[in-house]
């Protein structure tokens, strides 16, 4: 019989080409309620930098910012 | 992470197609070739059902031995699985899939930690992590990009300062054959905020976080060096990996 790819087990391979599990920890029992996942609108996308007081000791502050 | 030069259109076409390593590069009899930037934080796996190739270049992850870089012969299931393997490790990683008379595909992963930038001309491919590699292909000021960083609102785009430059961004698809076009992945998906449950621990899921994120590569705080950029979120990861070395982190300004 042919083994396809959906019923081959990624644990046959050499380990090499194992992708380990992820490591994210879980946060959810941390909130109540449902979480909702959303696509962020442009202007929350791109609200990364404060026109002051940022900690960025670069201090990279976004000058056009309203 | 990587240099390349892959002429898709003469894949196969050499003596001798298939991709091996040199010691340095995979490389074919026609002329394509992918050397993986040489640092113990990098290392490289290939596998072929002798018609397909992936070539994968990606940050070691602790734990694991290092990968041996001679493409590996397998059946087309198994190349299938691992590329679906590749895609889903879980620090930097690129995979490059090759075969005959195809247009190459490119796939970077979600949390990159290079660059690769991307120039074709006269049916080559060429990249490298270094802008100034390519400098050779570079075209006019990109007006779009140029304007961005003039006015201090960059954007992380497949855009460069120049035409003719690409950049290979997080998640995104490169496939290269007659021409080069970049997709981009779906959106990232952002949960809403909630509400906390009564006593919830967040300083320790905080830190819990860091160290995952230290966690995710084989850091010896001895000979490992980290550029941060001082402000609160680096500033917090880098007091998190002083208390968990004691007396072996060393902070330079």
């Amino acid at each position: 019989m042919t083994v396809t790819a959906p019923e081959m087990s990624a644990t046959s391979l050499p380990e090499v080409f194992q992708a380990p599990a992820d490591p994210t920890p879980q946060t959810d029992h941390l909130f109540t309620g449902t979480k909702h996942h959303i696509v962020q609108t442009p202007p929350v996308r791109n609200d990364y930098k404060k026109t002051a007081g940022s900690s960025d000791g670069a201090k990279t502050y976004d000058t056009t910012a309203k | 992470m990587l240099t390349l030069q892959i002429n898709p259109e003469r894949l196969g076409t050499g003596p001798s197609p298939a991709w091996r390593w040199n010691g340095t590069s995979y490389v074919t009899s026609d002329g394509s070739r992918v050397t993986p930037f040489a640092h113990q934080m990098v290392e490289q796996a290939a596998a072929t059902d002798g018609t397909r190739t992936a070539i994968i270049v990606r940050e070691r992850v602790p734990r694991r031995p290092g990968a041996t870089p001679a493409p590996v012969s397998v059946t087309p299931g198994e190349l299938d699985v691992i590329i679906a393997q590749a895609r889903r490790w879980p620090v930097d990683h690129l995979l490059i899939e090759t075969a005959p008379h195809r247009p190459v595909r490119i796939t970077a992963g979600g949390v990159r930690s290079t660059p690769l930038f991307l120039a074709h001309s006269d049916g080559v491919l060429y990249g490298s992590w270094d802008l100034a590699d390519l400098k050779r292909f570079a075209g006019d000021i990109n007006p779009k990009e140029a304007t961005r960083l003039l006015i201090y609102r960059p954007r992380y785009s497949t855009d460069t300062a120049f035409t003719g430059i690409r950049r290979l961004t997080e998640r995104a698809t490169a496939v290269v054959g007659g021409d080069l076009v970049i997709r981009y992945p779906d959106p990232v998906l952002h949960a809403q905020p909630r509400d906390l449950v009564e006593g919830a621990d967040v300083l320790a899921a905080f830190t819990a976080g860091i160290d995952t994120a230290l966690d995710a590569r084989p850091i010896d705080p001895d000979s490992t060096l980290c550029h941060l950029t001082g402000g609160l979120d680096s500033g917090s990861i880098a007091t998190r990996a002083a208390r968990r070395w004691p007396g072996r982190i060393n902070t330079r300004r």
